[in-house]
């Protein structure tokens, strides 16, 4: 930044715009939108939306009010995503791994951990500027104490990468896939266990291309996998065309959004990446059927004035799912704590979690 | 009024508090008034000045905003809780802090006084600029006391203004709650309903289960916060129900939903042959229900700067005949500086 700040004008204004041009998305603002969704997260929590105990250790600056729908928007999409890898971890017993694709600030890992729930390996990566930002968050003294949660004592490399048993947290650029494998590869990954991928509005940030060498080469490493992917839907409609130019106007560019025109661009996806079966749940059928037994309660919490907000923009986000299982005894180890690929889904209505087989 | 008249407010307790706000104060008000110390005045100079920097959307001095408030209390404690209205009239829905679409509002609709409107209530809350907005519709009323109509809206309330973003804006903009707190004394005093010509019945959100007769809703004690119940919060918070009669539940928590045979049985009583109300975020602008007999008018477009809905007014002559003008959201270029462009939340 310093250096670009002694050029002369033309050269600067170069840069400048091609930094806000449609096919460079500006890192740092990317990077910002972690801020964002980490303060209104503890904004809902606040407000007793939802329970998270360890987001206050990664928040510094005073939470500032937000509107009910987002509350709410943000408390479905915590709550729908701790529902599926609940579902994951118990159908496979402990028996599998998380890996976190920017993951930011979440705290997914301390909560499972509080409530019992252990897996063998829980991955995060993102930017190493926000690793290396929670890294600090993590070490620094306070309660709750985060690091007792490890099961190792955490070891810094670079002040970007931590490991510590159970836990890792890993800085990479997820568009430059050697160095996301290197990474993948310190943390001890075993490309044959089962494997939840996460990502919460990470792939519209980046390009088309990036996204689909990732989902490719995810793919065809892992045996047993499945995406969550939690990002916006419907988007070439007039409330997505604003959102696009609002985003703009923070210098979040979306290159990413052309696979997020409607079911059929979220499933091309991840089918033209060698993932089997793929299922699209907008954020409104997951309100009204995986959390319907809990929108009471939040409605009220904050009088809300207009249903029509909240349907409006849940509308335009979605939980994409995406299986791949390639293990040959698939189905015939279901007992032994794996399970089928159709099983896999984790919003199957057929296979809640309390009747997960035995 | 003329240029000779003062405006007399009783600042009450809050006198002589300049702390808010740096810099507010720089422009003196009038000197001490006659009245004793703490009692402000206002003259009708001094309110064209107020008002030519709230169209410009900057702020006007907190012990302006204390004058202010105590003249519109005594001008709006003089209406009834059915104001009544003669044609033409311009009939306006929900606002909410969009001071910039407000002035798109005027410049569609025509500027004060040349036009006369019925604003819905709704001014604050959500919008950006929910302080500015009031002030200037507060202003105007009370420079135009006959020219300019506001009743109450559901988020002239405390409690909602809580949640839904004025409070803070007062608190972001002043440095301390009591321009928030002066506010919602004028909410109090803000009338229930109008009727345009005795014809138009015009209510913020709707019927009352507890309310056939426009004689009660007059003797209804509106000087108070909105209550959780009863008829005073129902004219606030219900909305008509599409296909259905009687009553219903409403999702919101408060008021009702009303249906097609209650809106027949009221009009009949009252002999009007037109509910107008807002209160419900319409993408086209404006909404018919109970074949014609009901009408949604909603004038936030953009709202909450996300939703990508128009704006209506509608404008009544004097043989209330039924006019629609529908607007979009200011353009950038006219909402001053670009660093003003509101920044609305999405999940990131």
């Amino acid at each position: 930044m310093e250096s670009e700040a002694i050029l002369d004008g033309e050269l600067g204004e170069e840069i400048a715009t091609r930094r806000r041009s449609h096919s460079f998305s500006d890192d740092y603002s990317v990077q910002k939108t972690n801020d964002d969704a980490t303060h209104c997260k503890a904004a809902a929590v606040q407000l007793g939306y939802y329970k998270d105990e360890f987001l206050n250790r990664f928040i510094t600056e005073d939470v500032i009010r937000r509107d009910p729908e987002i509350n709410i928007g943000y408390w479905a999409r915590v709550a729908s995503i701790s529902t599926a890898v609940d579902r994951f971890v118990l159908r496979h017993q402990g028996k599998c791994q998380i890996i976190s694709l920017g993951c930011g600030f979440d705290t997914l890992y301390w909560r499972q951990k509080a409530a019992g729930k252990h897996v063998q390996k829980f991955v995060e990566v993102d930017f190493s500027s926000v690793t290396a930002r929670k890294i600090k968050h993590i070490m620094k003294p306070g309660q709750p104490n985060l690091v007792e949660y490890f099961t190792e004592k955490p070891k810094d490399r670079q002040h970007a990468d931590l490991h510590a048993g159970d836990y890792h947290l890993v800085g990479a650029d997820i568009r430059q896939w050697n160095e996301l494998e290197t990474k993948l590869e310190a943390c001890g990954i075993d490309a044959n266990l089962p494997t939840l991928f996460l990502a919460e509005c990470v792939f519209p940030y980046i390009s088309v291309d990036a996204t689909d060498k990732l989902l490719k080469e995810l793919a065809e490493m892992f045996q047993c996998a499945v995406f969550l992917n939690y990002e916006q839907i419907n988007v070439t409609d007039r409330f997505g065309k604003i959102m696009e130019e609002n985003l703009e106007h923070r210098n979040v560019q979306l290159p990413g959004f052309a696979a997020c025109v409607n079911e059929d661009t979220h499933i091309e996806r991840f089918v033209r990446n060698g993932w089997k079966e793929v299922k699209v749940f907008d954020m409104n059928e997951v309100y009204n059927s995986v959390l319907n037994g809990e929108t009471t309660r939040i409605e009220k919490i904050e009088k809300l004035d207009e249903m029509l907000l909240v349907r409006q923009l849940l509308l335009h986000y979605a939980l994409v799912m995406a299986i791949n299982d390639r293990r040959p005894t698939a189905s015939a180890e279901e007992g032994n704590g794996h399970a089928a690929a159709g099983s896999l889904n984790l919003f199957a209505s057929s296979a809640p979690s309390s009747q997960t087989p035995v | 009024m003329t240029a000779t008249e003062s405006v007399v407010g009783d600042v009450g307790a809050a006198s002589g508090s300049n702390n808010g706000g740096a810099g507010l104060d720089a422009q003196r008000e009038d000197e001490e008034s006659i009245f004793g110390p703490g009692i402000v005045e206002m003259s009708a100079d001094n309110l064209d000045k107020h008002i030519e920097t709230l169209m410009k959307c900057e702020l006007i001095p907190e012990r302006a905003v204390k004058s202010l408030c105590a003249k519109a209390r005594e001008i709006l404690v003089q209406e009834g809780n059915v104001q009544v209205i003669d044609s033409p009239v311009t009939v306006c829905g929900d606002i909410h802090g969009q001071f910039y679409d407000l002035m798109e509002l005027f410049r569609v609709g025509g500027q004060i006084p040349d036009t006369n409107y019925l604003f819905l209530g709704d001014f604050v809350d959500r919008g950006f600029y929910s302080v500015e907005t009031f002030l200037l519709l507060l202003a105007l009323k009370v420079r135009y006391p006959d020219r300019m109509m506001l009743i109450r809206g559901n988020h002239e309330s405390r409690q909602i203004t809580q949640v839904y973003g004025f409070y803070d804006e007062c608190l972001r903009k002043y440095g301390s709650a009591s321009v928030w707190k002066c506010c919602t004394e004028v909410f109090d005093y803000l009338s229930l309903s109008a009727v345009i010509d005795g014809k138009v019945f015009c209510v913020h959100g709707g019927l009352s289960p507890s309310i056939t007769t426009l004689d009660q809703i007059r003797v209804i004690d509106r000087k108070q916060e909105v209550p959780h119940d009863g008829p005073m919060c129902d004219l606030l918070w219900s909305d008509p129900e599409d296909g259905n009669n009687g009553w219903g539940m409403s999702p919101r928590g408060a008021g009702y939903l009303f249906g097609a045979d209650v809106v027949k049985a009221f009009c009949e009583s009252n002999n009007v042959d037109l509910i107008c109300r807002a209160h419900q975020l319409v993408m086209e602008g404006y909404k018919w229900h109970f074949n014609e007999t009901v009408l949604t008018v909603w004038s936030a477009p953009n709202y909450c700067y996300r939703c990508g809905n128009v704006a209506a007014i509608l404008e009544l002559d004097e043989q209330l005949n039924r006019e629609f003008t529908i607007f979009e959201a200011a353009p950038q270029e006219n909402r001053g500086a670009p660093a003003k462009k509101p920044q609305p939340d999405y999940f990131l």
